[in-house]
């Protein structure tokens, strides 16, 4: 300092107030991000909103897994659709596959709700085996050998389930293992959605 | 001003698209015809690339359409190829993903609603540089006036010599 | 026994908790009793930390070793069939070794730094100390509470699972280990800069000491991001070395803020500028080290290779890192400005203002990078949108950045201190940069068409030109004066200035890889075609012939591997061997490329679907100049190493001189 004589109060005070503007800035930033953070650990990284939420129903019309039977979406207008994409090689469907079963039985009988399963990339006899294991759905499933109903319903990865209103559109999607819980939400809002 | 962003950006993700990209285009049509076994990647591959190099593997997460080997991946090349056979453009097919995937399966967030953000972003980050330059040297410059130059002609040390090992010494005494 | 082996190595990790506490208490009481015996015992308290986290790693490996599967972690992470040399890097397998040895390496990296620096900096050491046990405690109640390696079950499984196949890999074996060990050794450092900000002065040994270790941390995280490099290029089977995925840039954040400091401490060595900022520098870098724990394993950001995300970790490593930041940062908006010297930088062109250029740059691309890498988890929490930010965003937008830096890779480090003028600039310039629009126009003609690879190539040229003309100038001068031969005079200077010709290794170094990544971004040719034996590709100046392909069995996996011969134009041949390999115990496939490796390029194959009767998929490609990034990364290896084999300097004290205001205050 001493050398330096002509580091004057003014340029002190100057130096202090440069530091005075990125102090509130580092400050800033760091509460931004902490907040980010903090919001980004409460929430489900694999929830991936899909833009088919409100708009119309893929109308498929496919064969029935171990029947000569073809099945089309717009068959069941009327009616709410639950759409279940499975597959005998995923391992999340296992987990959910008593609550299809219970749900199905317990829904189904009132007329009001349409259960569907789409058996995606698989080939019939894994599928029958893994039911035959499990349960078999009281409901038809459709195939979807190569995976191409998957694709149009914007599936990332099974179990991936779609519920459809009485009019054909999509109300509501849900990716990974259905719950009791989760189902009768969804269920509501397919019945709310016009 | 939104219309002026907008150019801007369109303009520099024009000039700043990698090569690769374009030059994968013109790769080896050069290979003779006298050998009939030789193997040429055909357009519609060259196509398929450059569509699903865009496109995010919707469970790799980290990886393009193209370059990843899930089975996901597999089919929407398939997908694609077929719609590349049936005369689909480039952007019919994003679109077409786009419509059931969201933007997330885009490799780029789109240059649509709040994204020029994370495009004006850089810019913003060099002009505030720039200024904080400008200010920093401007006052420097004007320290240096007036200062003789000469003051610390010569070697290159720094005025702050001081050690902690003398310092605590000093503290001693 | 082998179940009191793992019992013996939680004890000693718990016994060293209690210890990191008792060192710290102690390193504060010192402060305020001013009992040296204090400060004594937390160092010999450090010591005992690393031997004691010693023994709780190596209990670890051995439980690997001897297939102890009544460890849990060992049964998670190995197999009986697994080879020993994985069954030694399963260690860092997963979440929980992987901690433990991010302990390890604190608790050694704290013993060192107490023990080398102990005389050198006895007012630092309390802080010092404090910080680095501090850091210590948060690891090991993490490692105690919430991921516990040492857990055993009872009985024992039969069997582990397997190590994760990607794992078993050379590359993948020792890319981790060098990157936690760059990432901490960032602890030293920011230790300092606390001990800094808390004395209000950074001296002479504080330069020196902060250089050293951020040199040494920055020299093991380049070589962890270069080998993480390297095996993504082997086994990824992607063609290419880096895919901008965030856990790449998570490593490559404190990277750039941490070449940012190692050029800025420059300034504050020579003309004692930036003093305020170097310290922000290192704890920001350090800071960032910590964000990219926090991201890879909170499962914040999905990502190729996110680990097994668990919110109640993430939440802990999140407030581990609030605060750290907010007393490292806190203390620095509190006290920074005690550190501000009387000067500024003086000119727009002089070697300080050139290492401001370069501060921002490396400053703005880390931006950069964490906007990008960040932006789509802001979206998603403002918005609830999902998007992707990936390689195409960051390709666009770093290219200009890295372009500059690259421009002032050649200017800086030739101009001189203080104040240069335009006069002098273009005497050194001029034909370094004739040079280089020289190279730029012939690369046009030769096929350099993107604007960008011609800048880059023209640039690359002339910071070339400007170095070795430099060097040549300061060569032939020192001749004439000593009338010695060039090599002597040559090795004469370089002796006397280890730190200036080992910085320009590191920039040859850099160069060298720039070169390699010019040539693999922008000349590469990729072609996938369906093959059936007997029909050929071209891929470069190669013509590539497809034989057949046959089953295999390896130790823990079976395979599908395919045969093709190469050959060039001038008539050699070869065989290169791409594999589709299927682990059997965790179901998983991964292709494995086969790689002819020259100086010009690599020929690369990866096998897709087989379609029957030997035919499949087949993607080739040609990676010219790949092994240059490889070999350049040698080169900076080098210059590192040149650079630290000189001595520190010895700080002769100088008992005339008055303490400065700041050790008063």
């Amino acid at each position: 300092m001493t050398t330096h004589p002509q580091t004057t109060k003014a340029q002190k005070a100057e130096t202090q107030k440069t530091v005075a503007w990125w102090q509130f800035a580092l400050i800033g930033v760091m509460i931004m991000m902490f907040i980010l953070f903090a919001a980004g650990l409460g929430r489900d990284s694999k929830f991936i909103p899909s833009p088919l939420i409100g708009k119309p129903a893929y109308d498929f019309n496919l064969k029935q897994l171990g029947a000569e039977k073809q099945i089309k979406l717009s068959d069941y207008k009327g009616k709410i659709v639950v759409l279940n994409f499975w597959a005998s090689w995923c391992v999340t469907c296992r987990e959910e596959h008593h609550v299809l079963l219970e749900s199905s039985k317990a829904v189904q009988p009132s007329g009001k709700v349409q259960f569907i399963g789409v058996n995606s990339k698989d080939t019939d006899k894994a599928a029958f085996g893994f039911m035959d294991k499990r349960g078999h759905f009281p409901y038809p499933s459709v195939i979807d050998r190569q995976g191409r109903l998957a694709l149009e319903y914007g599936v990332y990865g099974m179990p991936e389930t779609f519920f459809i209103n009485k009019n054909g559109v999509i109300a509501a999607k849900h990716i990974g293992a259905l719950t009791h819980k989760i189902l009768a939400d969804k269920l509501k809002q397919a019945e709310a959605l016009q | 001003m939104r219309f002026l962003i907008a150019f801007v950006c369109i303009s520099l993700s024009l000039s700043l698209a990698p090569a690769s990209l374009f030059a994968a285009e013109t790769v080896k049509d050069t290979v003779s015809k006298k050998e009939p076994e030789v193997k040429v990647e055909s357009e519609l591959e060259k196509k398929l690339r450059f569509v699903a190099s865009m496109l995010r593997c919707p469970v790799c997460q980290g990886e393009s359409v193209y370059d990843s080997h899930a089975d996901v991946a597999v089919e929407m090349k398939r997908l694609i190829r077929e719609k590349i056979e049936a005369g689909e453009t480039a952007e019919e097919i994003l679109t077409y993903f786009k419509d059931r995937y969201g933007n997330f399966v885009l490799m780029e967030p789109p240059a649509e609603g709040l994204h020029w953000v994370i495009w004006v972003f850089p810019i913003f980050m060099a002009l505030l540089g720039g200024l904080f330059l400008f200010q920093n040297l401007r006052t420097g410059a004007k320290d240096l006036q007036q200062t003789k130059l000469d003051d610390f002609d010569g070697q290159e040390t720094t005025d702050d010599n001081s050690s902690e090992v003398s310092d605590i010494k000093e503290l001693r005494l | 026994m082998s179940g009191s082996l793992i019992e013996i190595g939680l004890g000693a990790t718990s016994l060293s908790l209690i210890i990191a506490i008792a060192s710290m208490v102690l390193a504060f009481l010192s402060l305020y009793r001013g009992a040296p015996s204090f400060l004594h015992s937390a160092r010999h308290g450090m010591i005992l930390i690393a031997v004691l986290t010693t023994i709780g790693c190596f209990t670890i490996i051995w439980s690997f070793v001897i297939k102890d599967f009544s460890v849990l972690y060992v049964a998670q992470n190995s197999n009986s069939q697994l080879p020993l040399l994985y069954r030694l890097t399963a260690l860092w397998g997963a979440h929980e070794g992987s901690l433990m040895l991010w302990l390890w390496y604190l608790a050694t990296f704290s013993a060192i730094a107490v023990y080398v620096h102990w005389k050198s900096h006895p007012l630092s050491m309390p802080y010092v100390i404090m910080t680095l046990a501090g850091l210590q405690i948060g690891f090991m109640v993490f490692i105690l509470f919430l991921s516990n390696p040492f857990i055993e079950v009872h009985p024992a499984l039969p069997d582990g699972r397997d190590l994760n196949p990607l794992l078993q890999d050379p590359g993948l074996a020792f890319h981790p280990p060098t990157l936690y060990m760059g990432y901490v050794a960032f602890s030293i450092p920011f230790a300092f800069a606390i001990a800094a900000l808390a004395r209000g002065q950074s001296g002479r040994e504080w330069v020196v000491t902060t250089r050293r270790w951020t040199l040494f941390a920055w020299v093991t995280l380049t070589s962890g991001i270069l080998l993480g490099g390297y095996w993504a290029y082997y086994e990824l089977g992607w063609g290419g070395y880096w895919a901008w995925d965030p856990v790449e840039n998570a490593s490559l954040m404190p990277w750039l803020t941490g070449t940012a400091f190692l050029h800025s401490i420059m300034a504050q060595d020579q003309r004692n500028l930036f003093q305020t900022w170097n310290v922000f520098l290192v704890i920001t870098t350090f800071a960032l080290s910590l964000l990219g724990t926090f991201l890879v394993r909170s499962g914040v950001l999905t990502s190729v290779h996110s680990f097994a995300a668990d919110p109640g970790r993430g939440a802990y490593i999140l407030g581990f890192l609030v605060v750290v930041s907010v007393i490292a940062y806190g203390l620095l908006v509190w006290r920074g400005h005690r550190l501000i010297g009387p000067h500024k930088v003086s000119s727009l062109i002089s070697r300080e203002s050139a290492l401001l250029y370069n501060n921002l740059l490396f400053v703005a691309a880390a931006i950069i990078v964490l906007t990008g890498t960040l932006y789509p988890l802001a979206i998603e929490v403002l918005t609830g949108e999902r998007v992707s930010v990936a390689a195409p965003y960051f390709n666009k937008v770093m290219a200009p950045v890295m372009l500059g830096i690259v421009l002032l890779m050649g200017l800086g480090p030739l101009i001189p201190w203080r104040k240069s003028s335009y006069k002098k600039m273009q005497q050194q310039f001029t034909i370094p940069f004739g040079l280089a629009v020289l190279i730029a126009v012939v690369a046009y003609f030769l096929g350099a068409t993107d604007v960008i690879a011609m800048i880059a190539i023209g640039l690359v040229g002339f910071v070339f030109a400007a170095t070795f003309m430099d060097i040549f100038g300061a060569v032939k001068a020192h001749m004439k004066v000593t009338e010695r031969s060039w090599f002597s005079s040559l090795s004469i200077l370089a002796g006397n200035n280890q730190r200036r010709y080992g910085g320009f290794i590191v920039h040859l170094g850099t160069l060298v890889l720039i070169i390699g990544v010019i040539g693999s971004a922008f000349f590469k040719e990729e072609a996938t075609v369906n093959m059936k034996p007997g029909d050929q590709v071209v891929s470069g100046p190669y013509t590539l012939t497809y034989k057949t392909i046959v089953p295999q069995k390896g130790p823990n996996y079976t395979e599908r591997m395919a045969f093709f011969e190469w050959k060039k134009q001038d008539g050699t041949t070869g065989t290169l061997t791409p594999s589709k390999r299927n682990y059997p115990v965790t179901q998983t496939v991964t292709t494995e490329a086969s790689i002819l490796s020259t100086l010009v390029g690599d020929l690369y194959v990866v096998l897709g679907n087989e379609h029957g009767k030997g035919e499949v998929t087949t993607r080739v490609f040609w990676n010219p100049l790949v092994n240059w990034v490889w070999i350049g990364w040698m080169i900076v290896l080098l210059g590192v190493l040149f650079a630290m084999t000189k001595r520190a300097p010895k700080i002769v004290s100088t008992p005339n001189k008055k303490p400065t205001e700041e050790v008063m205050a």
